[in-house]
């Protein structure tokens, strides 16, 4: 094991690995910045780029292009509604909030200390305890998967706003657009009209811009411009208050994101959903949740990162990658010559290590980058609304087209954007509609599967433990308020921030 | 020797990306040997119809590399358009009809869509250039698996429920199933999956007993001991080192062999000078290093074929996939 | 005042209905696509059958309410473990006659027209982008924002649409060599 760090940190401290270290988490911060580009698209853009590198060296960039992006996603989604990544679409809830009160500095810094102790905390357990953790992820098949994604939809309660019916109705709402296109199981073409753009389904990055980036911006056209944000340096940095609750957030976000980040194909926006899902059951101020409460920037924000880490416990262990921008790098691996699987870690320790590694240095440099940018992006917020929304807009339209390079996103994003501007208006609440689109997919994936599996008897859910458990807990989840009501009641934290409200 | 190409590969990048940099004013290629009636004017767009990091991309940009070095002065780019299993990718393809400064790297998918779903195109619609290789399946358990051979398989199907994880629909996994059911009357308990990756977390978490995928995906764990393979379902024994070993299905007495190809196409309509330059410089492509390093590194069996030989061969294997996807 | 949430009420009540007619078709076709296939199994008409007919009954429900005049969210509380999010920032704007104006002096009417310009030039800009190329056209729409609906001096907005546009062009068209359709002029970064 020590023997093992001192490699990798022989390997990663390199000027030339660090200096690439530092290319990839800035640039992974700027794309993760971007709507629409994600980190996967990212990754693949930037591969052929690193074609003449080190492997290891390339893989340290491509690596910190990904977890640099967990970064960036969050500036724009707290600055002005923005998610530049899926999994920061649960932190505009409160992140926006915070900033319209003037508390952006202190959202952003949270997200960044969040994003550190997380990635922190899980590169510890991908390093000491992968391999147990592989195997305990290969345990959850189909059926589990399938606890695991209605455990997913429990949260939706959290999510409703002011009533749970609305949440539910856009959940349905979600999960009916998400059958949209080609089934997997059968081939057969769902809802496409004959169109080929529609086969593999309403793209929800797509979505997500429409509904969050214009559709907030068509909605502030209709409140009319208010005077821009100005505060004093000062008000912008994060008060001790606020870390102090932010400290069981992070933490449970951190375990959270990196129990599910195990799971192949599970991903970190599910674990940011479910993350505050769960703040919103156990916070003391959980009833200050989607009003721009630091806990639901702190959680999210944490178990997207975990996640992001714990990515890497299944791609690196097993060669099956944990998410989508894990399996491009997976391709990357391939690329260089490499072939990942079982043995890696044998076969290529210096690699792997000084991988891990520069993860380590990557996100100090992260931190010590996000920390005092924080007040700095927050002073954005200072340029008129009237030069601001329109290259919000065009920033909007051209990430979309970046994602696929074709015009078709920028219509879906246009549609969603009018869909937005309409639900913002009648107060539908827009983040049930994305987690039913994002768990769609996986959700029915898992049904035909564990179907397929029982021989059409769902039942057999009953002959696994694990998915038994899980659905237990996602009982407590959505029924927790009744249940908790019987238990005797935290006095909530009155000492907390002027609310505002 | 792999150092080397890698870093030619990194050349030819870094000149496209200052190509790109300088828009399309560069003018002249000049094309090498005998087809000396046409050039390709400017730079050609290998269009990828997969997102980037999969198989296609992989074979795309290899393609692309390889070409650029066997022509001095052709440049390529790559360009993914991703959607809708690759249908958004061949559609496009298909609206630059005439345009010979277009390519695809190609796949069974060009065979597979057009037979399952509506869309506007099928094999017909393009001009085959090249078929560089093929990949076949192999027919891989869990470890600790009782059976031995696919003949196991066969047999243990024929008593019982033998739950089999196949990628899709229209997979290439899914119709070695199919055929193997037509070839023997066993009988496979499908379960739906979406990827190669899934298939190998669904085997090693013993979630299904047997899946049949390419040996790209599956030689790591082979040798790793974490998987077993029972049999390929080739018309011959691979040659590699790693896979000498595994027999074909045919020697085990089940007479299925299908492979997935990878090829590559240029758009329908094209000049009879057009497709001549490009089969040449493919030609020229497959005798290269770079095209040797692309098989071997992805486990193919090369089987390299060019113009109408190609086209008779998408004949052939677009009546034997009807026939197995039942259409 | 009361008139006013009526007519709300009457579009939120619309957009229920909408989204229940689309329910309510999608869960029919779902049939269609056979629900369950070889024998019992979930088939891919499971899924739209299901939650078609859940949006059909959730928003069905919640359309009839608000036709009823009743405010489809009921009084929230503490107790309830939900609160009326946003309900302070929300309400001002839709409760407000024409004498609400904004800092830069708008009355209701003129922003809500301003909303439909927007729209308007955004839809023109998409379409534009076959004729002029992506840059050229979103650069355009930009300017014409600032300039015509915002009604900022015409050289600073300038200035801020190019430099917009050409910092867009440095990422994505440069740096990460996304081909942008260039059209009919050409001005882009394909191929």
């Amino acid at each position: 094991m020590i023997d093992n760090l001192i490699l990798g940190f022989q390997t990663a401290l390199t000027p030339q690995n660090l200096l690439w270290c530092f290319v990839g988490v800035l640039a992974g911060t700027v794309i993760g910045l971007l709507p629409g580009l994600g980190s996967t698209t990212g990754v693949a853009v930037l591969l052929p780029l690193t074609l003449d590198f080190e492997p290891v060296t390339a893989l340290i960039m491509l690596a910190g292009i990904y977890y640099g992006a967990q970064y960036g996603g969050t500036i724009t989604s707290v600055l002005l509604s923005t998610p530049g990544e899926a999994s920061s679409v649960v932190t505009t809830l409160d992140g926006y909030q915070m900033a319209r009160r003037g508390r952006a500095g202190a959202a952003l810094s949270i997200a960044a200390i969040g994003s550190f102790v997380a990635a922190i905390f899980s590169l510890i357990l991908l390093m000491v305890l992968a391999p147990p953790f592989a195997n305990f992820a290969l345990k959850f098949g189909p059926v589990e998967n399938l606890s695991i994604m209605i455990l997913g939809l429990a949260t939706i309660v959290s999510f409703s706003g002011e009533s749970r019916i609305r949440g539910l109705a856009m959940a349905s709402a979600g999960l009916l657009l998400a059958t949209v296109g080609m089934d997997a199981a059968t081939g057969t073409a769902r809802f496409t009209f004959d169109n080929v753009n529609l086969l593999s389904g309403v793209p929800f990055v797509e979505v997500m811009i429409g509904l969050f980036a214009v559709g907030e911006v068509m909605y502030q056209i209709r409140v009319g411009a208010a005077a821009p944000i100005r505060t004093r340096f000062r008000e912008l940095l994060i008060t001790r208050s606020e870390l102090r609750r932010s400290i069981g957030p992070i933490g449970r976000g951190s375990v959270l994101g990196f129990l599910l980040g195990c799971l192949p194909g599970s991903g970190s926006t599910l674990a940011s959903f479910i993350a505050y899902g769960v703040e919103k059951r156990v916070s003391r101020n959980r009833s200050q949740l989607g009003q721009g409460a630091i806990e639901g920037v702190a959680s999210p924000e944490s178990a997207n990162n975990a996640a992001a880490n714990a990515n890497f416990v299944p791609t690196l262990t097993l060669g099956i990658p944990g998410g989508g921008t894990t399996a491009v790098l997976l391709g990357a691996f391939t690329i260089y010559g490499l072939q990942p699987g079982p043995l890696l870690f044998q076969s290529q320790p210096k690699l792997v290590w000084g991988l891990l590694v520069s993860f380590f240095i990557g996100n100090v440099m992260l931190l010590v980058l996000n920390l005092p940018m924080a007040p700095i992006f927050a002073q954005m917020l200072r340029i008129p609304y009237a030069y601001l929304y329109p290259i919000i807009l065009f920033t909007s339209f051209v990430g979309a087209y970046s994602i696929d390079n074709n015009m078709f996103s920028v219509w879906i994003v246009f549609v969603a954007g009018v869909a937005g501007y309409f639900m913002k208006l009648y107060d539908l609440p827009m983040a049930p509609l994305v987690l039913g689109l994002v768990i769609g997919p996986l959700f029915e994936k898992a049904l035909t599967q564990t179907s397929a599996l029982g021989d059409g008897d769902l039942l057999i859910v009953l002959s696994h433990p694990i998915a038994l458990v899980v659905l237990a807990l996602a009982v407590l989840l959505a029924a927790g308020p009744s249940l908790v009501r019987l238990l005797p009641r935290n006095t909530p934290d009155r000492e907390r921030e002027p609310a505002g409200v | 020797m792999k150092r080397n190409n890698v870093l030619l590969t990194a050349v030819a990048a870094a000149s496209v990306l200052l190509l790109t940099a300088c828009g399309t004013a560069n003018g002249q290629t000049s094309a090498g040997g005998d087809a000396a009636t046409f050039k390709p004017k400017g730079n050609v767009t290998m269009v990828v119809p997969f997102g980037a990091g999969g198989g296609s991309d992989n074979s795309g940009r290899s393609i692309a590399a390889g070409l650029e070095a066997a022509v001095p002065g052709l440049k390529i780019n790559t360009e993914n358009r991703d959607g809708g299993s690759g249908a958004v990718g061949y559609s496009y393809f298909l609206s630059k009809t005439g345009d010979p400064n277009y390519l695809l790297p190609s796949e069974t998918a060009l065979l597979a869509l057009p037979l399952n779903t509506k869309v506007g195109f099928d094999y017909t619609k393009f001009t085959p250039i090249m078929k560089v290789g093929d990949d076949f399946t192999l027919a891989v358990v869990p470890t600790g698996s009782p059976w031995k051979t696919c003949a196991d398989a066969v047999n243990a199907s024929k008593a019982g429920r033998v739950v089999a994880g196949v990628s899709g629909a229209t997979s290439l996994d899914n119709v070695v199933f199919t055929l193997t059911e037509q070839a023997t009357g066993a009988k496979f308990d499908r379960v739906p999956f979406e990827s190669g990756e899934e298939l190998l977390a669904a085997l090693l978490g013993n979630q299904i007993q047997v899946a049949s995928l390419n040996p790209g995906e599956v030689v790591e764990q082979l040798k790793a001991g974490k998987l077993r393979a029972l049999c390929a379902f080739a018309e011959k024994r691979y040659e590699y080192p790693e896979l000498k070993d595994i027999p074909t299905a045919k020697e085990q007495g089940v007479d299925v062999a299908y492979a997935q190809f990878r090829g590559l196409i240029a758009p329908g309509g094209i000049s009879d000078g057009a497709r001549t330059f490009w089969i040449d410089a493919s030609k020229k492509f497959v005798e290269s290093d770079k095209a040797q390093q692309y098989i071997a590194s992805n486990y193919l069996q090369p089987n390299a074929l060019f113009g109408d030989d190609f086209t008779a061969y998408l004949n052939e294997n677009n009546d034997m996939l009807s026939k197995a996807l039942g259409k | 005042m009361s008139t006013l949430i009526r007519i709300r009420g009457n579009g939120e009540a619309t957009v229920y209905a909408m989204l229940a007619l689309v329910g309510l078709a999608a869960a029919v076709s779902g049939a269609f696509y056979g629900v369950f296939v070889d024998g019992g199994r979930v088939g891919p008409g499971f899924l739209p059958l299901v939650a078609g007919g859940l949006t059909a009954v959730l928003c069905g429900w919640l359309a009839l309410r608000g036709v009823h005049g009743r405010r489809s969210h009921p009084p929230g509380g503490p107790a309830d473990g939900v609160e009326p999010h946003l309900a302070e920032d929300i309400n001002p704007v839709d409760d407000a006659t024409d004498d609400d104006v904004d800092i830069s002096g708008r009355t209701r009417r003129e922003r809500i027209h301003n909303l439909w310009k927007v729209f308007g030039l955004t839809l023109g800009a998409i379409l534009l982008v076959q004729v002029v190329g992506f840059l050229a056209a979103f650069g355009a729409l930009v300017f014409v924002i600032s300039t015509w609906i915002e009604r900022q001096p015409l050289l600073k907005s300038a200035v801020i649409a190019a430099a917009a546009t050409g910092l867009i062009y440095g990422v994505f068209g440069l740096f990460l060599e996304i081909p942008l359709p260039g059209g009919l002029l050409g001005l882009g970064t394909e191929g």
